[in-house]
């Protein structure tokens, strides 16, 4: 060690040889033994940064397996409700309106209008009234999404028309779970659906509250920014 | 309802009125804008604007039902209430019906989200009057809209936002379930 090891470093010499740059830092040239000691933590590193690469694509892997079985196994215990009991678990204790059950389980309203006079239901849409069911219980309690049915129905990104039910509906529970807590911003998960979703989904409209007109929608001013004002 | 299909006395027709529009307070307005259905085979959603296609509408004597845009026109909304309503529009019908008529008579396109984002808190306000009449009776009509008024128009505000719309949801229908069994 030489005396000139306490200097800060100065900026690297247009030379990026790393010999150089160590030089420049400890103000002499390091010796053979310091540069190896360098070059195998370098090294070392480089390998800690590919295995915890390896090891977070399998923790991911894992996590998301394991989550689309705990998803599997509430949706088993939820379809031994009658369709009326879950129903009305997603219509008067979450609050979804019926027309959103129907495209959330992928039916039409009139199917649903008919579970709720008491026709029979088959297995296959038991089975998705008890899935959304449990989809939303797992949506509390794996992330702070406060009102799992009210969070479900808001855009993930502002000025993009797409909500997390959107996604639902596309097959895409397991990542909007994954959004929930945290795992994959909102863009990831967009990403993963559709590429195109920045032009494809952009809102062209806004929602504006006029005193005398009401509830309006009133066209986006693209040359200022994103919202006309 | 707007996308009603109902056959009246004078033909059967496509009721085009927004929600907000076919109401003034809790009672009807005279009159609504309707479309009249023809037989008409649309091939393909894009370009036929003039029209919106209603497959598998129930109307009698036509095989290929579409609502004739282009024809727009008033109708008694006694003249709807005598007759028979065979088919009711899905959400998603309705935007597109809403996209075509704003489509027809500006050539501006309203993409079917915006519409739905707009419309919803609309619709779910259609759906607990529905149910609110069906569960309580029509005499029970007014007392809904006193809920959505009362505690400075709570309800109502809670249905505009998807964050809150649930609650006002839940709040209704925990409310038609009280009277129930009361």
């Amino acid at each position: 060690m030489t005396a000139n090891r306490t200097q800060t470093l100065r900026r690297p010499s247009t030379s990026t040889h790393s010999s150089q740059l160590i030089f420049d830092a400890y103000g002499s040239a390091p010796t053979a033994h310091e540069t190896d000691a360098i070059r195998e933590l370098t090294n070392a590193y480089a390998d800690l940064t590919g295995l915890v690469r390896v090891v977070d694509s399998e923790v991911t892997s894992g996590r998301r397996a394991t989550r689309t079985l705990d998803l599997d196994d509430r949706t088993g215990i939820k379809a031994k409700a009658s369709s009326e009991f879950l129903l009305d678990e997603l219509a008067t204790d979450r609050g979804l309106a019926w027309n959103e059950i129907a495209r959330l389980c992928r039916v039409t309203v009139s199917a649903v209008r008919k579970w709720r006079a008491g026709e029979s239901i088959s297995p296959g849409n038991r089975r998705a009234l008890a899935r959304l069911a449990a989809f939303l219980d797992l949506l509390e309690e794996v992330g702070p999404v406060g009102e799992p049915a009210g969070w479900f129905g808001m855009r993930l990104i502002e000025h993009h028309t797409v909500t997390a039910a959107d996604l639902y509906c596309e097959g895409r529970a397991d990542d909007v779970l994954e959004y929930a807590q945290g795992q994959l911003t909102a863009s990831d998960v967009l990403d993963r659906w559709n590429p195109d979703w920045r032009s494809e989904t952009r809102a062209e409209w806004m929602i504006v509250d006029d005193p005398e007109a009401g509830r309006i929608l009133v066209r986006r001013s693209e040359e200022r920014g994103l919202d006309a004002s | 309802m707007q996308g009603d299909v109902i056959i009246t006395g004078v033909g059967p027709v496509c009721v085009c009125s927004h929600a907000c529009s076919i109401r003034r307070g809790a009672q009807l307005h005279d009159t609504q804008i309707v479309a009249p259905i023809r037989d008409h085979d649309v091939p393909r959603w894009h370009g036929s604007f003039d029209w919106m296609p209603l497959p598998g509408a129930p109307v009698p004597g036509i095989p290929n039902p579409a609502a004739c845009i282009r024809e727009l026109r008033s109708e008694q909304t006694a003249e709807l209430q005598a007759g028979e309503r065979v088919a009711v529009m899905a959400d998603a019908g309705i935007h597109l019906l809403q996209q075509r008529i704003a489509h027809h008579v500006s050539r501006v396109i309203i993409g079917l989200r915006d519409l739905a984002e707009h419309s919803a808190p609309v619709l779910a306000e259609v759906e607990l009057h529905e149910e609110w009449v069906q569960s309580l009776g029509k005499s029970a009509e007014d007392e809904l809209h006193q809920l959505l008024e009362g505690d400075d128009r709570k309800l109502r505000e809670w249905l505009k936002e998807p964050r809150t719309r649930p609650q006002a949801m839940r709040a209704v229908r925990q409310e038609i379930r009280r009277r129930k069994n009361s």
